[in-house]
């Protein structure tokens, strides 16, 4: 495993596609930040600082960057194996392709943490250069720990979807797209069961966010619940891992003779 | 019996109602080179991708090393060095940056097996350039310097020498042969190029439509390459006649009013020269012929040629 896990960070070398990433959670604290500027000055909130602009990016980050750009990089991960045709080199070393698949997705959680702290940094940045209040060691360590769990933890609740819509033949981008609706949903659900257990609002819960403060939920969220979430999302993970198999080949190859033979006999 | 390498037995592969290779028999020996010949779409790559398990069959079962491939593809395949089709790598990374990430995986912990394998195929080692940057001849020896890379017993190449230039076909060529003969190695390589195939096979199996037609080695297909007599003379319904009245010789074909074709090696051309002209017959042209392995090829293939 562990040199399957060395390939994979290998492999990443030079990729433009971290960029999404790079450049989505760039966007983050500087769009929360901003959405403050416009909003109507009557439900502003005057006392924007630090603390706030952590928050918002935490939430920031889980509904909408973070599923987009972990989906489409994950999922890349895995389609590139098709893309440039090098499945077939791995499966005859030979790779197990579950073990091949769950080293890209601890991979992807690696990059995840790696973002973590990237938005870390850039929203520090962000807060500087606007002027906010109230950064200090404390806030930064407690916040930036915030800010790291809610990563991995969304990219948990990502892997469902990198697994499913990167074993998809170009189908990560609709994968990302899709994530990113999913994740937009933590919205709607402001009280009952899937406050809590709806896994983008479990990410969130288990990292520490407040919930009832910035996602105007009605009621305490309950952990075990959310607990209950994240741990079907991993069964889940663990039973499409376990069902893979390096199948799509051979489906193409149909594909292609088909229309192969088709052409020979108008020929 | 024979050490065979790799054995097919009854080896069928199916989309749908469509048959891509159908009841395949193959016997590779140790040691020796086999080629497997045929057009384009003939089921070679598919016979391979089963070989490798890459593919599954929908029937018939694959021997490698002895031992069913289904259930020992962690013991067989590290012995396997293969090229499958168009050679696959990763563009954002350099041919040793490639090469490095399947040695790895391989547990091949020195740099010299990278170092020899791109040697090889001469390609430089820790160059610059990056794999989407490679001509597609650079591509085809990164491939064969992966396939060989682990020094497996074991060689399956599909078509290596596509995208070769002249010269690098050669070498390709020596060094295939080369680690046949000082290494014993055993290769099975594909082609839809004859000549190719038939400088370096020891052993050849012809397929078509998915089906082999012919398995034999190279001595006993040339063997059997057809030898005739063409004769052109003034009259030739005539002088067939002599041949087979006069000297007791068949397989007599007139081609056309002064051509005929003689399939009975017994015939002395002397003496029928000799006959024709006593008898009056001009004769412009008398030549003992050889089929060429591509005319057996379109023989056994029912009349389509190839490259």
């Amino acid at each position: 495993m562990w040199n399957i896990l060395k390939g994979e960070w290998r492999k990443l070398r030079r990729c433009q596609i971290l960029l999404v990433g790079i450049v989505a959670l760039a966007l983050c604290p500087v769009v929360q930040y901003g959405t403050q500027l416009i909003i109507n000055p009557e439900i502003r909130d005057t006392s924007f600082d630090f603390v706030s602009l952590f928050a918002n990016v935490i939430w920031g980050n889980t509904q909408i960057f973070l599923p987009l750009s972990l989906v489409m990089i994950g999922g890349w991960l895995i389609d590139r194996e098709n893309t440039n045709d090098t499945m077939k080199n791995l499966l005859t070393v030979p790779v197990s392709y579950p073990k091949l698949l769950g080293g890209k997705l601890i991979v992807t959680i690696f990059l995840s943490l790696i973002f973590g702290l990237y938005s870390v940094a850039v929203t520090v940045l962000t807060g500087t250069i606007a002027g906010l209040d109230g950064l200090s060691a404390a806030v930064l360590l407690r916040q930036g720990v915030q800010v790291v769990s809610a990563a991995f933890n969304t990219c948990l609740v990502c892997m469902p979807m990198i697994l499913l819509f990167g074993q998809m033949r170009g189908a990560y981008l609709g994968g990302s797209l899709l994530t990113f609706f999913l994740g937009y949903c933590i919205l709607f659900f402001k009280s009952g069961f899937l406050l809590s257990a709806y896994p983008f609002s479990a990410a969130l819960i288990l990292a520490g966010f407040d919930m009832q403060e910035y996602n105007g939920a009605t009621q305490d969220p309950s952990v075990l619940l959310a607990l209950a979430g994240v741990a079907a999302v991993l069964v889940l993970t663990m039973a499409i891992l376990l069902l893979s198999c390096p199948g799509k080949k051979a489906g193409n190859e149909q594909k292609k003779r088909i229309k192969k033979g088709r052409g020979r006999r108008h020929a | 019996m024979k050490d065979y390498v790799i054995k097919t037995h009854g080896l069928t592969k199916k989309y749908g109602e469509q048959s891509s290779v159908s009841d395949l028999s193959i016997h590779v020996r140790k040691g020796r080179i086999y080629g497997l010949l045929g057009r384009n779409g003939a089921g070679k790559t598919t016979t391979m991708r089963m070989l490798l398990g890459l593919t599954a069959p929908s029937s018939g079962d694959v021997k490698i090393f002895g031992k069913p491939l289904q259930g020992n593809e962690k013991s067989i395949l590290p012995r396997i060095g293969s090229l499958i089709e168009a050679p696959g790598f990763y563009p954002n990374l350099t041919g040793t940056e490639n090469l490095q990430i399947f040695a790895d995986l391989r547990g091949l912990k020195s740099q010299k097996f990278i170092k020899n394998a791109l040697e090889v195929v001469n390609l430089p080692y820790r160059d610059k350039k990056l794999f989407s940057q490679y001509s597609l001849g650079m591509k085809q020896r990164l491939a064969i310097a992966l396939a060989v890379m682990h020094n497996p017993e074991l060689l399956i190449l599909d078509e290596p020498i596509n995208g070769l230039d002249p010269i690098g076909i050669a070498e390709i060529r020596d060094f295939i042969r080369e680690l046949c003969n000082s290494t014993g190695k055993t290769i099975l390589i594909s082609s839809h190029i004859l000549s190719e195939i038939s400088l370096l096979a020891d052993d050849i199996g012809i397929i078509d439509h998915g089906v082999l037609l012919e398995e034999e080695s190279l001595e006993e297909l040339e063997a059997k390459n057809g030898k005739y007599f063409r004769f052109t003379v003034s009259n030739a319904v005539l002088a067939a006649d002599l041949l087979q009245n006069r000297l007791g010789i068949r397989n007599v074909q007139v081609d056309s009013a002064n051509e005929m074709t003689v399939r009975d090696l017994r015939l002395d051309t002397g003496e029928a020269v000799r006959l024709f002209v006593d008898a009056g017959l001009s004769v412009s042209d008398a030549h003992l012929y050889e089929d060429t392995l591509e005319d057996y090829f379109k023989q056994v293939t029912g009349g389509e040629g190839i490259a």
